[in-house]
């Protein structure tokens, strides 16, 4: 009785740190900055496009 | 370049770029990321398994550790310790082996409470290396008297003096490995200074806007709307950031009670009616005039919200609010300064930058319309 509550941990924490790894966390918040400034850029970009557009 | 009129486009490409690339590859120090099992009855021959996370010693095999301990150059697992909260008292292993494998310590303990005085408590786990240095998972298991376990001497050893705290480690480059942040410790670089980044432009912003109101020069309407835009786009980018890194960490997208989230849904409200506000008049001085009111107005209730708000309330999940500590009592170490100061300082030059750019565009268009 006492392994199997130790053994359902066990699976309970291997699961939850295949599921969470941490790392992923990291890249997903770099690449969600990383476009949103792009996202920004792209719009400074059409806006600019428009001013010269109107300049000839 | 000229380096007087472009210095902070320097500082955002060196600093950004030191604080992704360290951010990124340096490692964690060893931590406990898990014990098992999480509940005990005292007895003999009790088992406890240890997941430790980037510890050299378990990626080599028995033989080796030993081989390597000798010369010093690894910190080796001696013993386990188990500590508890309530009456200073601890229990020491009887024996430890490693799995390298599975990166487990396996511990094996005699616990007897006898006739002493012990309630039923949690205990912190404690992994002492040979060089006296701790690896700590504080309250990870509760341990309770077995039905049998009522005569006798007990086992534990009081400790009074021998207070164990996991020591400062002299400086070396590695991030802490906190529970429950682990790896995720390293996104205190890119998402907290998107706040810090917002503010600073916000701040900005609403100089440029007492500016306005002050001498009515349309100049420093425009650098006001530029910088409160891309102050928006911050907040966006920490609003997303964060709830990423709430889904994995605290468990939910956007932990409603908390109440730096709420000031934050708030405040950013405030903002979007901002935009919506300077969209709904033509007349450029009207604009400039009310909007700078506005924006006036709400900044110091943007920082209540966000800042003095969360510090108020008893529950918060951020730190430096409420229960929780602040950056300065042992949230940021050494290593983590190193590169939290300048994400800090790039991530608002790289957003002041931006501001910048938007601020060049929306003057040449002014200029077009005037002609």
């Amino acid at each position: 009785m006492k392994t199997s509550v130790s053994e359902q941990f066990d699976a309970n924490a291997a699961e939850l740190l295949a599921h969470h790894n941490l790392m992923n966390a990291v890249y997903g918040v770099l690449a969600i900055i990383f476009i949103g400034i792009l996202f920004y850029l792209v719009r400074l970009d059409r806006k600019i496009s428009r001013l010269e557009k109107n300049q000839s | 370049m000229n380096l007087k009129k472009h210095w902070y486009k320097w500082v955002a490409s060196i600093f950004l770029l030191y604080v992704v690339l360290g951010g990124l590859f340096l490692p964690l120090k060893p931590g406990i990321t898990a014990v098992s099992p999480v509940k005990l009855s005292s007895g003999n021959d009790i088992s406890i398994k240890l997941n430790v996370y980037n510890a050299p010693w378990l990626r080599e095999n028995t033989s080796a550790i030993e081989s390597v301990s000798k010369d010093g150059k690894f910190q080796m697992p001696a013993k386990v310790i188990l500590v508890s909260k309530g009456i200073q008292g601890r229990w020491e292993s009887e024996k430890i082996d490693f799995s390298a494998n599975h990166g487990q310590v396996i511990a094996k303990f005699d616990i007897k409470m006898g006739q002493a005085d012990i309630s039923n408590e949690y205990y912190s786990v404690f992994i002492e290396l040979s060089n006296g240095k701790y690896l700590g998972l504080p309250d990870a298991i509760f341990l309770e008297r077995s039905l049998g376990d009522t005569v006798g001497n007990s086992t534990i050893k009081m400790s009074s003096n021998e207070n164990i705290a996991i020591e400062r480690e002299k400086f070396e480059m590695s991030f802490p490995n906190r529970v429950v942040l682990n790896e995720s410790v390293r996104n205190l670089f890119y998402h907290v200074p998107m706040w810090f980044a917002m503010l600073a432009l916000l701040g900005i912003a609403s100089w440029y806007a007492l500016k306005y109101l002050r001498f009515s020069n349309l100049e420093d309407d425009i650098m006001a709307d530029s910088l409160i835009r891309v102050g928006i786009l911050a907040g966006i980018l920490g609003c997303i950031t964060g709830a990423t890194w709430a889904r994995v960490t605290w468990q939910s997208w956007w932990p409603a009670a908390d109440p730096k989230l709420n000031g934050v849904a708030i405040g950013m409200t405030m903002y979007m009616a901002y935009l919506l506000l300077r969209s709904t008049m033509s007349d450029p001085y009207q604009r400039a005039r009310i909007t700078s009111v506005y924006s006036v107005f709400i900044f110091p209730i943007f920082i209540a919200l966000i800042v003095i708000m969360p510090k108020l309330s008893p529950n918060s999940l951020h730190p430096g609010s409420g229960g929780t500590v602040g950056f300065n009592k042992y949230d940021l170490d050494s290593t983590m300064r190193l590169f939290f100061y300048p994400a800090v300082i790039g991530w608002i030059a790289l957003f002041y930058w931006i501001a910048n750019l938007r601020l060049r565009i929306a003057q040449l268009n002014e200029k077009q319309l005037n002609k």
